[in-house]
């Protein structure tokens, strides 16, 4: 074997244990949807989601509209994954280096600077440290804090394939707990399952604030599935895998809970698993645990594909290792993790639920609308055709579109009372995203005299 | 106090054993990412007892 093939080979080992995070994912590394389905339905759920879903279940008058917010809460998630996920598989590169071609080289430290799923760490850490405080009441819940917070993290420095391992664990004893949570509710319910369709609560949240909930859970990873999608080997393993494994993961979870919480009536997880009774708080001990362990996975796995690409754009080489990006996440976690953040976990998701969507509305507007057409601010046309490296992608710094589009989303998104907060926020940024786009013909002539430039050098 | 005391054995038992299950998983890798997953290790646990003295006298 020559040097210059060892060579490669090394390279590509090197780049294939640190996730492809600066360039496409060969061809022969991308796998089908029952893998991609298995990584999916197990990151989706997470003890967030039964703390939404006990919230709602409680806080929503009856359980039929706890169950309607759900559905539309999950059909949205469900569609913007795939929108996500189906450019990750075109263009083979994560979410961060897909901002490179509708945010520019350098401004896609706007959408990879995305530091919400650092929080979402602390959140689901310190939701699971109470739930291990409550079964284990000699043990501070802080102690729980610390050692979460360190132990969730390991696998994010080995990688994809040691993800799917763990979540083939999850999934069963997820499914079998949740079921046998109901089974549970059916038992000590009088009249069963089919009597809390009937029960009354007061209503404390409307249809459109609960949607804005659901859409929040998960809103932040949906905008990073193309970190995941970009291992797809067709658009219709993409589907699949987000329409079933993402999908099922998701309205399982709240399914489930907003059962629980209505038949229950108790708007906290922990007395409800209590209430329920026959062994719930020991299998809740042991689904909480591998859940918030693979979503914590989740999040350092996006975190740390994400970040060094962002540095990367704004120093234009990699100022922080992968490694690094994952042990800073844990420092963090155990700094704030104790503070009693669980609390406020309700704001948290309204706020994710609005910021995010404008920001990944532009991607997606940028993919499926404006590179379609001839007013696309590099002046090109299937600008996605490039490779994520090309010189003609690495020469446009900035897309001055994106800012006003995101400044409109976000004030939409958080001063209209009107419809779905997420929905508002990400219908303004895509129609002033592409408005901007045909208006600013300057930008659009600028961009293409340096197309011009770096055709006349080749 | 008791407690106290059982809180901090089981953070100082719980960090070590973490740390040692990081040392086996890194046993196959280069001499350098040992040598940092050592580095971090320490650092975890210096913070986590630090962070839990703090959050107990706080919180």
């Amino acid at each position: 074997m020559s040097e210059e093939i060892k060579k490669d080979l090394a390279t590509e080992e090197i780049n294939a244990d640190s996730g492809y995070t600066d360039r496409a994912v060969p061809l022969d590394q991308r796998r089908t949807w029952p893998s991609m389905t298995f990584a999916w339905f197990g990151a989706a759920m997470f003890v967030g989601l039964y703390y939404s879903g006990v919230e709602l279940g409680s806080s929503m008058g009856t359980l039929n509209n706890a169950l309607l917010a759900i559905l539309c809460g999950c059909v949205f998630l469900a569609g913007f994954v795939t929108l996500n996920g189906i450019m990750g598989y075109k263009t083979g590169c994560t979410a961060a280096l897909i901002g490179r071609y509708s945010y520019g080289s350098r401004g896609a430290a706007i959408p990879g600077f995305h530091v919400t799923d650092t929080g979402w760490n602390i959140m689901s850490t310190a939701q699971i440290a109470v739930i291990l405080a409550a079964i284990f009441p000699v043990i501070d819940m802080r102690v729980f804090c610390v050692l979460c917070s360190v132990l969730f993290l390991t696998n994010s420095f080995i990688g994809f394939k040691a993800m799917v391992t763990l979540n083939k664990f999850a999934m069963p004893i997820l499914l079998f707990t949740g079921l046998y949570g109901l089974f549970r509710l059916h038992v000590i319910t009088d009249g069963g399952l089919m009597a809390v369709f009937g029960m009354q609560q007061e209503q404390t949240i409307a249809l459109g604030a609960g949607i804005t909930i659901v859409v929040g859970t998960w809103v932040s990873g949906s905008s990073r599935a193309a970190d995941y999608f970009r291992f797809a080997k067709s658009t219709k393993d993409t589907v699949i895998a987000a329409c079933v494994g993402f999908f099922a993961g998701l309205i399982i979870c709240l399914v489930i809970a907003a059962f629980w919480g209505a038949g229950i009536g108790a708007g906290e997880i922990v007395p409800t698993l209590t209430t329920l009774g026959g062994g719930m708080m020991f299998f809740g001990f042991i689904m909480f645990t591998l859940q918030t362990w693979t979503t914590n996975e989740h999040n350092g796995f996006v975190t740390s594909n994400a970040i060094p690409a962002c540095t990367k754009a704004v120093w234009g080489r990699e100022r922080i290792k992968r490694s690094t990006t994952v042990a800073i996440m844990i420092v963090l976690c155990i700094i704030f993790c104790g503070f009693g953040v669980e609390k406020i976990f309700t704001p948290f998701l309204s706020v994710l639920g609005t910021f995010l969507p404008a920001i990944g509305a532009i991607s997606i507007a940028d993919f499926y609308i404006m590179s379609r057409t001839n007013y696309h601010w590099t002046g090109h046309k299937h600008y996605y055709d490039f490779d994520v490296n090309d010189p003609e992608v690495e020469h446009h710094k900035f897309n001055p579109s994106t800012i006003p589009a995101i400044i409109a989303g976000v004030l939409v998104g958080f001063l209209l009372d009107w419809g779905i907060a997420a929905v508002n926020s990400m219908v303004t940024s895509i129609v002033v995203y592409c408005i901007c786009c045909i208006v600013l013909s300057g930008v659009r002539k600028k961009e293409a005299a340096k197309n011009q430039v770096v055709e006349g050098r080749k | 106090m008791n407690n106290l005391f059982i809180n901090y054995a089981i953070l100082i038992v719980g960090l070590l054993l973490i740390g040692l299950f990081w040392r086996v998983l890194a046993r196959n890798r280069g001499e350098a990412e040992r040598k940092s997953v050592n580095r971090w290790t320490v650092c975890f646990f210096v913070l986590g007892v630090v962070m839990f003295t703090i959050q107990y006298m706080v919180v």
